[in-house]
C-alpha cells in the first residue's frame, strides 16, 4: 500500500513538499533496526515500510499531521535518533515522522538545573553545553548520540551515570505532548505557564498514563519538548586529547576525579560493594562490566581478544568487576570518598586493579603460562590492601594508567561508547531481562540468562561470551539497581535472529515463573498481553487509555497498546 | 446516593463489611468532620465505614459501584484541616486509620512497607532499630498518616534525598474506584511479593509495570482516583552524628544563592528557610518559648542546614562537609552558627524531624491558619513572598500576623513555598478576613508564576482552569479509574 495523492498533498502542505517522501528506497531505510525480531517473528530483517516519511518542524506541524492522521486511516509513528526497532513502522498505511529537524535546545535554567529540549538533541551534544555550566545530564548507554526526550519521554534506557543522576523516566520534568488527536497538552508547572520544573499535577499527575517503566514508544502521541533535570558536574567543560577514533587519550585526568577497575573474587562480594559503594554516596558512575567486555575493552581487534580470552587471566581475575569513577568538588571530598572506597575494598577483598600495566597480547600470553596453576591472580592484592597502593602509586606506567584512564573517561563521563567495539565479535547483540529494581535482582537476573544462553553456545548460535554478559549498575546512590543480559550473534544468521527470539521467549517465561520483574523487552502489545495475567492484567488499562485518547488509531499501537473493543 | 439506613443498603454494607464495622456515633462522625473554617462547606459523610482488609474494602468498593454510593478517605486521625477529603456530596467515609501494619522492613535495601493508619510516630521507632529512618514532612502532626502524606507529594525537610517529585514512594497497592485491585512499580510484576523478595527484588521501584506508571495517577488525587492498601518507602540511614547550623539573613535574596550552591553538589542533609513567623510558630508550638519573644528574637529569615555522619566515616565526613559548607557561606556573607539565641540548630532540627503535637504547629498559636502552598524555583520566591506580604498588608495584617516556609525539593529544582497567615477561628471578622485574602492571593500568586501543584481551597479552581487541555485529560483518566465516579463525586468536578 501507498499513500494516496491526496494525502502525500495533504502531508506536503503541511510540512513543505521538501520534508516529505515516499520514494521506495527512502522508505527501506526507515525499515532497518537493530532488534528486528522484536517485531518480525520469521527470522527476516526488515520491518515493514512506512508508506511515508515526513520531517515536521514545528509543533504545530506534528499536530496538524496527527489530525490528518485522524481524518484518514493513517496512523503516525515518531522517531527521533532512532535506534532500535521500536521505532519502526509496525503495519502497512504508517506515517513515519522523523523530528530530526526539531533539534534546538530550547533553553537551560542553569540555577535551577532544567533543561528543555526538543527531540532530536542528542545527549552528547546537549552535556557539552551543559559542562560549560558546571551542569550534566543523564546519558544511556545506547551511546551519547542518543535523543535525550526519547529516552526520558517517550522510551527507556539507562545509563552508567545512574549513581548520580538516576535514569531516564525520573529525570522528567516537563514535556509538551501532542495527543493522538493532534491537541497539544504541556504537562504540570510548564502547562500553567510557571516554568518547566514538575510534570506532576496539578492534582493528580498525567505522568502516569505517558510513560511508565518504558514509555509509549509512539503508540500514544507525539512528544515534542521535554523538560529534563540536570545534575552537578564537577569537571572541567574541555580537556585536551591526543589519538585518533576510535582511541583517544587525555592530556590528563581531570583534578578530583578517579577512574577504577574494581575487581571482587566473589559474586557475593560484588553484590555487597555495589549496596556499600551506594550508601557511602561515592560515584559518579559505574558500570558491572563482565569478564568478556573486560578482555574486550582492552584489546584492539578480534586476534588480540582471541589471545586475551586464551591467556585464562580475564576468566580468573575479572568476573565480577565493577568499572566505577569518582568526582569530587573539593580535595576534602575526594579524599573522604577515596578513603571510604579503599575500606568498602577491604571489608568485601575488593581489588582496584593496577592499570599502569602494559597489557599486550604478548604480555597476556606470558603472564597466563606463568599464571596457569593460580586460582586468584589478585590474591595478594586482596589479602594485602596496601600493595594496591604501592602498585598504583609506582612511577612506571603512567602511560598506559592514562590510556586506561582515558578510556574509563569516554565511557563513564561521556557515555562515548565503542559501538564498534561492541558489535566487534559478531556484528549483533540483543539483551533480555532487565528489570528494574535492586541490585540483587539485578545479578539474579543476569545469573538466569548465563545459563540460558549455554546451549546456543554449544550450538555455535551464539558467540561464546562464557556466558555471563550481565551489564548493569546501581542507581540513586544504591536505591535501585539492574543488570541485563546480553548476549552475541552473527545478525546475519537466521538461526541466530530464531534464536535471539527464543531466549528473549524464554526469558519471559523465567520472568515470570521466578519473579524477575517485567523485562526490558516487556513492552508493547504482544509482550504486554503475555504478561497480563500475572501483572494485574494492567495491558487493559493500557488499551482504555488508548482507546480514551486515540479514539481513531492515529497513532501506531503496536509497541504500546491496541485500543479497548468498544463495550 | 441513596440515603443510609435505607434498609438495602444497611444490609449490604454490614454483609460487606462483616469482619469490619460501620461507625454512626455523633462522635465518629465529627472525628472525621473537616475543620477549616475557611471552606464555604463541605458535607459531613452519613457514616464511617472500617473494612477490616483488603478483601472487604474491594467488595465494599464494588458494591459503592452497583449502588452509586460516594465515598470520601480518611487514613490519618485527628483534626482535619487541609480538606483534602471535604465532599461536594453526601458521603460515606472510609477510614483506614486502624490499618497500622508494617509487614516488612528490609535493611539491606533500605526499604519499608506501610499500610494507612501508620504515622510518623509509630513508623520511626521500627526503623531507628534498623539504622534507618525516612524523610518526612516538617514536624507532622502525631495523627498524620505517613501514606497520607506521601500520597499527597508533601515536602519532605530532606530535599537532597529526593530524586522524584513522588519519592519517597515505591511500590503500591491500591484499589481504583472502578474496584479493581492494582500493584504497582516493581512489585506490579509477576509473583507474589514473598517470591519477589525471593529473587532479590524489594519494590523500591516505582516505575511500572511495563509502560503504566499509575501510582502518578493517585499520588496527588486525594482520594478521587483509588484508594492505597499500603505503600513501599524509600528509607534512608539514619545519621550517626549530626552538626547542624543556622544561617540568618535579612532577606530571602541573602540565602538563596547559599541554598543553590549547598543544594546542587548534595551537601548536608535536611535544609529549609523558615521566616521570623513561621519559625516562632513552629517553636513555639513545640513548646520552645512564646511566639513574640521567639520571634522578637530571630532574624528575618533563618535557614536551617544540617550536616550528618552516617555509618561509614562519620566524623571525616562532617568534616570536609563543614569546611565545604562554611566557605560557600563565608562566600555569600553568610555565617552559619550553631544557634541563633535563643534557638539552637539542634533544638530547630529536633522539632523539625520529630512528629509534633496532635494540633498541627501552624494551628497551634491563633486556633487556625490560613495555609497557601505552591511550588516555584528558588529564584522567584522573593518575588511571590512579596506579592503576598503586599497583599496581607492590605488586609490590615501586621508583620507578625503572616509567615513563609520555603522548602527545597527534588533536589531543589523547585521550591515548596508555604504562606502562613494564623487567625482565630472564632472571629467571623476575621474568617471573612482570610478567605478574602486566600482567593485574592491564590489568584495574583498564579497569575505571578506560582504553581499549585497540590490544590487545596480556593486554588483547586485557579489550577486546573490554568491548563484546560489537561483538565480534559483528567476527566478521561478519571472516567477510566473511577467510571462511576464512587471517590467523592464532584470533586474539582471530575
Amino acid at each position: 500500500m501507498t499513500c494516496s495523492t491526496d494525502e502525500v498533498a495533504a502531508l506536503q502542505q503541511i510540512v513543505g513538499p521538501r520534508w516529505v517522501s515516499t520514494e521506495p528506497c527512502m522508505m527501506d531505510t526507515y525499515s532497518f533496526y537493530m532488534n528486528p525480531e522484536t517485531l518480525v517473528r520469521d527470522g527476516g530483517r526488515w520491518t515493514p515500510r512506512p508508506v511515508a516519511v515526513v520531517l515536521p518542524e514545528t509543533t504545530e506541524q506534528v499536530s496538524e499531521i496527527l489530525r490528518l492522521c485522524n481524518r484518514t486511516d493513517l496512523m503516525a509513528k515518531p522517531l527521533s535518533t532512532g535506534f532500535h526497532a521500536v521505532c519502526a513502522a509496525s503495519r502497512d498505511r504508517v506515517v513515519v515522522l522523523d523530528l530530526k529537524r526539531m533539534n534546538k535546545i530550547v533553553d537551560i535554567d542553569v540555577e535551577n538545573q532544567i533543561a528543555v529540549i526538543e527531540p532530536y538533541v542528542r545527549a552528547i551534544d546537549l552535556q557539552s553545553e551543559l559542562f560549560k555550566h558546571g551542569l550534566t545530564v543523564h546519558v544511556i548507554s545506547a551511546g551519547s548520540n542518543h535523543s535525550t526526550l526519547a529516552s526520558t519521554a517517550a522510551a527507556w534506557g539507562y545509563g552508567v551515570t545512574g549513581p548520580s543522576s538516576s535514569y531516564s523516566g525520573r529525570n522528567l520534568l516537563g514535556v509538551e505532548w501532542v495527543l493522538p488527536s493532534g491537541e497539544i497538552l504541556t504537562l504540570g508547572s510548564g502547562g500553567a505557564g510557571s516554568g518547566w520544573f514538575t510534570a506532576d499535577g496539578p492534582g493528580p499527575s498525567l505522568r502516569g498514563i505517558m510513560r511508565g517503566f518504558q514509555g509509549s514508544f509512539g503508540g500514544l502521541g507525539v512528544f515534542t519538548k521535554c523538560a529534563v533535570k540536570l545534575y552537578k558536574w564537577e569537571g572541567p567543560d574541555r580537556w585536551k586529547v591526543d589519538g585518533a577514533s576510535p582511541v583517544y587519550v587525555l592530556d590528563e585526568l581531570p583534578p578530583r576525579m578517579a577512574m577504577n577497575v574494581l575487581a571482587f573474587p566473589t559474586k557475593q562480594a560484588m553484590k555487597d560493594a555495589g549496596y556499600k559503594l551506594g550508601e557511602a554516596e561515592i560515584e559518579f558512575a559505574n558500570f558491572r562490566t563482565p569478564m568478556f567486555f573486560n578482555a574486550l575493552g582492552m584489546t584492539e581487534n578480534n586476534e588480540e581478544l582471541k589471545v586475551a580470552l586464551e591467556s585464562g587471566i580475564f576468566q580468573k581475575a575479572m568476573n565480577y568487576t565493577v568499572l566505577s569513577a569518582v568526582v569530587a568538588r573539593s580535595d576534602g571530598e575526594f579524599t573522604w570518598k577515596k578513603r571510604a572506597l579503599k575500606e568498602i575494598l577491604r571489608e568485601t577483598r575488593g581489588v582496584r586493579v593496577p592499570m599502569n600495566l602494559k597489557v599486550t597480547p604478548k604480555a597476556l600470553r606470558i603472564a597466563g603460562t606463568l599464571l596457569r596453576r593460580v586460582k586468584d591472580p589478585l590474591a595478594p592484592l586482596r589479602r594485602f590492601p596496601i600493595l594496591q597502593d604501592l602498585v598504583h602509586a609506582l612511577p612506571m606506567g603512567r602511560k598506559q594508567k592514562l590510556e586506561q584512564d582515558s578510556r574509563l573517561f569516554w565511557l563513564l563521563v561521556r557515555n562515548a561508547v565503542n559501538t564498534q567495539a561492541t558489535f566487534r565479535p559478531s556484528q549483533g547483540m540483543s539483551t533480555v531481562l532487565g528489570a528494574f529494581d535492586t541490585w540483587d535482582l539485578g545479578v539474579a537476573q543476569s545469573d538466569w540468562i548465563a545459563a540460558e544462553k549455554q546451549k546456543y553456545i554449544e550450538e555455535g548460535v551464539l558467540l561464546d561470551d562464557g556466558g555471563d554478559l550481565g551489564c548493569g549498575g546501581t542507581f540513586e546512590n544504591g536505591h535501585l539497581g539492574y543488570l541485563e543480559g546480553i548476549y552475541l550473534y552473527d545478525s546475519n544468521d537466521p538461526r541466530a535472529l530464531i534464536a535471539s527470539g527464543e531466549i528473549i521467549d524464554a526469558g519471559s517465561d523465567a520472568a515470570i515463573e521466578k519473579s524477575l520483574g517485567i523485562p526490558i523487552a516487556g513492552f508493547g502489545s504482544e509482550m504486554n498481553q503475555r504478561f497480563a495475567p500475572h501483572c494485574g492484567d494492567y495491558p487493559r488499562w493500557m488499551s482504555r487509555i488508548k482507546r480514551a485518547l486515540d479514539p481513531n488509531t492515529a497513532s501506531d499501537p503496536f509497541f504500546y497498546a491496541e485500543p479497548e473493543a468498544e463495550d | 446516593m441513596s440515603g443510609v439506613g435505607s434498609g438495602e443498603i444497611d444490609d449490604r454494607l454490614h454483609s460487606v463489611l462483616a469482619r469490619g464495622s460501620i461507625r454512626r456515633s455523633p462522635a465518629e462522625i465529627a472525628a472525621s468532620r473537616v475543620e477549616n473554617p475557611l471552606f464555604d462547606s463541605a458535607a459531613e459523610p452519613s457514616c464511617v465505614l472500617c473494612p477490616a482488609d483488603v478483601e472487604e474494602l474491594q467488595e465494599l468498593m464494588r458494591l459503592a459501584n452497583e449502588l452509586r454510593l460516594n465515598l470520601t478517605l480518611g487514613s490519618s486521625t485527628g483534626r482535619h484541616c487541609r480538606g483534602g477529603n471535604a465532599a461536594a456530596e453526601d458521603n460515606m467515609r472510609i477510614d483506614l486509620s486502624s490499618w497500622k501494619g508494617i509487614p516488612w522492613i528490609n535493611r539491606r535495601n533500605r526499604v519499608c512497607l506501610i499500610e494507612p493508619g501508620v504515622t510518623y510516630g509509630e513508623l520511626l521507632p521500627r526503623l531507628e532499630a534498623e539504622g534507618m529512618t525516612v524523610p518526612m514532612p516538617l514536624s507532622p502532626r502525631s495523627g498524620k498518616s505517613v501514606l497520607a502524606a506521601v500520597m499527597d507529594r508533601e515536602p519532605s525537610t530532606w530535599p537532597n534525598r529526593q530524586w522524584d517529585s513522588g519519592d519517597p514512594l515505591g511500590s503500591t497497592e491500591l484499589v481504583f474506584g472502578s474496584g479493581e485491585r492494582f500493584r504497582t512499580g516493581a512489585a506490579g510484576g509477576p509473583g507474589t511479593l514473598q517470591a519477589q523478595r525471593a529473587a532479590g527484588g524489594a519494590h523500591k521501584s516505582s516505575a511500572g509495570p511495563s509502560q503504566t506508571d499509575f501510582h502518578r495517577v493517585v499520588q496527588g488525587s486525594q482520594g478521587t482516583m483509588g484508594v492505597v492498601t499500603w505503600i513501599a518507602i524509600r528509607a534512608e540511614l539514619r545519621p550517626r552524628i549530626e552538626r547542624p547550623f543556622l544561617l540568618g539573613a535579612r532577606s530571602l535574596p541573602d540565602l538563596a544563592p547559599f541554598v543553590y550552591q549547598v543544594q546542587r553538589p548534595w551537601l548536608g542533609e535536611h535544609s529549609f528557610i523558615l521566616d521570623r513567623t513561621a519559625a516562632a510558630l513552629l517553636l513555639s508550638a513545640a513548646g520552645d518559648g512564646s511566639f513574640a519573644e521567639l520571634r522578637d528574637s530571630l532574624p528575618a529569615y533563618l535557614c536551617l542546614q544540617n550536616v550528618a555522619g552516617f555509618e561509614r566515616l562519620p566524623e571525616e565526613r562532617i568534616e570536609y562537609q563543614t569546611r565545604d559548607i562554611e566557605e560557600i557561606a563565608r562566600k555569600h556573607g553568610l555565617d552559619p552558627v550553631p544557634a541563633l539565641e535563643p534557638v539552637s540548630a539542634s533544638k530547630l532540627l529536633q522539632t523539625a524531624t520529630t512528629p509534633g503535637a496532635e494540633t498541627d504547629w501552624r494551628h497551634h498559636h491563633s486556633g487556625h491558619c490560613l495555609s497557601i502552598f505552591f511550588l516555584t524555583t528558588l529564584d522567584r520566591v522573593p518575588g511571590l513572598i512579596g506579592l503576598f506580604a503586599d497583599l496581607a498588608r492590605g488586609e490590615d495584617l501586621g508583620e507578625e500576623r503572616f509567615g513563609c516556609y520555603v522548602q527545597p525539593v527534588v533536589q531543589n529544582h523547585a521550591c515548596h513555598v508555604e504562606l502562613l497567615a494564623p487567625f482565630d477561628p472564632d472571629q467571623p471578622a476575621e474568617i471573612d478576613r482570610m478567605r478574602k485574602l486566600e482567593r485574592d492571593a491564590v489568584a495574583k500568586l498564579a497569575a505571578a508564576g506560582a504553581y499549585f501543584s497540590r490544590p487545596y481551597g480556593s486554588a483547586a479552581t485557579t489550577a486546573f482552569q490554568q491548563n484546560r487541555t489537561s483538565y480534559e485529560v483528567l476527566e478521561k483518566v478519571k472516567g477510566i479509574f473511577d467510571p462511576n465516579r464512587i471517590l467523592n463525586n464532584g470533586k474539582w468536578g471530575l
